[in-house]
């Protein structure tokens, strides 16, 4: 038990996502167009596209994480595979993914069923849209608490209807025998968060659910999930590029750039000082950030082709700060300097695996150590001018 | 939102008394055009007058030919044709005193579900003769598409289940291949491959075997069993692969939405997701198109009948043509017409009671009103 109580609530190490669009360069390439997939489009064809690559991250019991980064870069795919629910042609390849000490990544699907929507529970970007259009509300509500937790209708029903009125639906109206299509919009997303967080899953992930939001309901959320951190000591994984939204909630970020994390730390933190170029880009794009009347800063270009990403630091194409060593080396993600460990370059002249590895066995090892909770990229800049300054 | 319930019930009836006038008024506009088009078709029904009476069939006499066309109005310009053909009154030389007629039988027509008597066999009441011919079909074209729809579903499902796999492919391709075989070829080939010809283990021709007067109850159950299996067969396949590729289709759809990935993401059961989340969505084009099969359940397959010799609708349609029967057409068609539109209504109805979106049309209106006012705010 002592182990349990030790580690994190969620532990990701090295989760490797692709998706092999060979196989869907056939008749069917639907899937893999799912512009909420983040997967590749069928251009691709012949590749694999490596759309979440290493990622490394933790989450405790209670806490509020925040995953940054623009449409492209990965988010969604990792929500999906924390899930178990990566859609074909994709595939989680390699990582672990450790949920109160237990293993996910390689669980039978009855197995992963007993931890959807009971232990981790996913709120989509367009929450309506997850409400099935021919069940009642009372139906589509009750059936993940009565699957999950055993319960009787009746019981499933009175819990359904205190989550409601909690998000704002009460007063008498019987709600549950309502069908979506008799609701407001607002009323249909807090339904369907309602019915993400019925069975009081330990982990919400919620996939930019803001997106959609009346900004009233924005707060109300916002404030519901704040009071289950609170009270029953759920954490929250925050998928958005919405900064504003992130703050309001999030203690920690990390900030995913083509599939790899460039750089974690406290929220504030990276907001007042962002290390990595790209970071700097994705604050810089704040509205209100930058003085009224001048235009909006954002980073030049796209992410690009996940089949093909740039060589080294996967930043450098759009990167203003990028000189010849960024096409080759590969930055890897250290601990802070206050952490105690001093940044360092990779050392290898060739981005190859093996000079790969060798850093970021050194950078695993640190994060054991000392427990680092922020880590920002190796990157020369503008990090080494730093540590040369400092050294 | 502020009509009381008389008032929306008033609105239901008025809306429904629209509908099934629209519908009756189609009907008489297809009785028109179907009258014209086999009146304009090549070929003189008097010129087949007494084939059947007569052994030897020589042609009919000029005198039995005059009878005939004044009898049945040939010569008459074809809106008083219509005009007799559609009744009440009878416009025939026996008809109505009003138009001349003797007052032998001066009522008659369309409007007194009078479809006349065979031009041939005048003793023969073409409304009583479709409803002989109907109790052949309806039940041979029910079993068929009972059949479709329990093998297709099932089928469709799981292709769509395994959306890509190798038993999708094989699957579709096999009922793509199905799909594309005509009926009369089928047939055909059902007949050589299982017949006296072939491996002789059914017989190919009628609905009962010439000895059946000697049966008893089990042995002519399963006669009547044996002779109806091709037919059904045949009847069957066709429908079989359109329905399951449109219930492939209808859950591919179902399986990708949002709610579905949803109820995954919820942990439910496989089963639960398939059927209660997926497939309730996926029924309603199935539902359509049970409708659009009600005609074929009642006009039956004009080939299939013809080639295995059952006396159904299709057959007597087709012997009506051959005939130029124009009263045996005129019902057939007219029946078909009917059904075409009863079926349409029907899946209306399904519609409306299985789709809670159709179901609540003024609640619906009302909160999305709501919803825009809420938008606006917003």
């Amino acid at each position: 038990m002592s182990a349990y109580a030790a580690e994190p609530r969620l532990v990701v190490r090295g989760l490797d996502v692709r998706f092999d669009v060979r196989r869907s360069s056939g008749a069917d390439t639907r899937g893999a167009e799912d512009p909420r997939a983040e997967a590749p489009r069928a251009e691709s064809i012949g590749a694999e596209a490596h759309v979440v690559d290493g990622l490394d991250f933790e989450l405790r019991a209670g806490e509020v994480l925040a995953l940054l980064g623009e449409s492209g870069s990965g988010k969604s795919v990792t929500a999906r595979a924390l899930l178990g629910l990566v859609d074909p042609p994709g595939r989680i390849v390699a990582g672990s993914v450790r949920f109160e000490g237990r293993e996910l990544c390689g669980l039978d699907e009855a197995a992963w069923r007993r931890v959807r929507g009971r232990e981790i529970a996913l709120v989509f970007q367009d929450p309506p849209a997850t409400l099935n259009p021919v069940l009642t509300l009372g139906e589509q509500l009750c059936e993940a608490p009565r699957a999950h937790l055993g319960l009787s209708t009746n019981a499933a029903a009175e819990r359904a209807r205190a989550l409601l009125a909690e998000l704002g639906l009460d007063g008498g109206e019987p709600w549950l025998a309502r069908y979506p299509h008799q609701l407001s919009g607002g009323q249909r997303q807090r339904a369907a968060l309602a019915q993400a967080l019925l069975c009081e899953p330990k982990l919400v992930i919620a996939d930019e659910p803001t997106t959609a939001l009346d900004p009233t309901l924005v707060a109300v959320v916002v404030e519901l999930l704040r009071r289950r951190t609170r009270e029953l000591g759920t954490s929250v994984l925050w998928i958005t590029h919405d900064l504003r939204v992130a703050r309001m909630l999030a203690q920690r970020a990390i900030v995913l750039y083509a599939g790899r994390v460039v750089e974690e730390g406290p929220l504030g933190e990276l907001a007042r000082a962002p290390r990595h170029p790209y970071t700097q880009a994705l604050f810089a794009a704040r509205p209100g950030a930058e003085k009224r009347g001048r235009p909006l800063s954002t980073a030049r270009g796209a992410a690009g082709d996940p089949t093909r990403w740039p060589s080294g630091c996967r930043f450098h194409p759009r990167c203003p700060f990028a000189d010849a060593r960024c096409a080759e080396l590969s930055p890897e993600l250290l601990p802070e300097p206050s952490a105690g460990l001093s940044p360092g370059l990779s050392p290898g002249p060739s981005p190859e695996l093996g000079s790969e590895r060798a850093p970021r066995r050194a950078a695993e090892a640190a994060r054991e150590s000392s427990n680092a909770r922020s880590r920002s990229v190796a990157c020369h800049h503008p990090l080494d001018e730093r540590a040369e300054g400092a050294g | 939102m502020t009509s009381t319930g008389l008032e929306r019930e008033v609105h239901a009836a008025l809306r429904l008394f629209q509908r099934l006038a629209g519908r009756v008024a189609v009907f008489f506009g297809v009785s028109v055009l179907v009258f014209c088009v086999i009146h304009a078709a090549p070929g003189d029904p008097s010129l087949s007058v007494g084939v059947e009476r007569v052994e030897s069939a020589d042609a009919p006499t000029d005198a039995a030919r005059a009878r005939f066309r004044a009898e049945h109005l040939l010569d008459a310009p074809l809106w008083r044709q219509y005009l007799h053909y559609f009744g009440p009154f009878d416009l025939s030389p026996r008809g109505h005193v009003w138009f001349g007629g003797s007052g032998e039988s001066p009522w008659g027509g369309l409007v007194c579900f009078d479809f006349g008597h065979e031009f041939q066999r005048p003793t023969v009441d073409v409304g009583e003769e479709l409803l002989r011919r109907l109790a052949v079909t309806a039940p041979l074209s029910g079993l068929a598409i009972l059949f479709a729809y329990a093998l297709a579903i099932p089928l469709g499902v799981a292709c769509a289940r395994r959306r890509g796999s190798g038993f999708d492919r094989w699957v579709s391709t096999g009922l793509l291949a199905l799909f594309s075989v005509p009926a009369y070829w089928a047939a055909l080939l059902a007949m050589l491959v299982f017949g006296p010809r072939g491996l002789d283990w059914l017989p190919v021709l009628g609905l009962a075997d010439k000895d059946v007067a000697r049966f008893d109850g089990f042995e002519r159950a399963l006669d009547l069993a044996q002779h109806a299996l091709l037919p059904v067969a045949v009847l069957t396949y066709g429908g079989l692969a359109y329905v399951a590729r449109q219930t492939r289709a209808a859950m591919i759809e179902a399986l990708e939405s949002d709610y579905v990935r949803a109820a995954r993401s919820r942990g439910l059961s496989e089963a639960r997701i398939v059927w209660r989340h997926a497939f309730a969505n996926a029924v309603f084009p199935l539902l359509t198109l049970a409708g659009s099969l009600l005609p074929a359940l009642v006009g039956g397959s004009v080939l299939v009948e013809s080639i295995f010799e059952l006396p159904g609708v299709g057959r007597y349609a087709y012997e009506g043509f051959l005939r130029r029967d124009y009263n045996v057409v005129m019902a057939t068609t007219l029946v078909s017409a009917a059904m075409t539109l009863v079926g349409l209504a029907l899946s209306d109805a399904l519609y409306a009671r299985c789709d809670p979106r159709f179901a609540t049309e003024a609640d619906s209106r009302s909160s999305d009103s709501l919803s825009a006012a809420e938008a606006r705010r917003a």
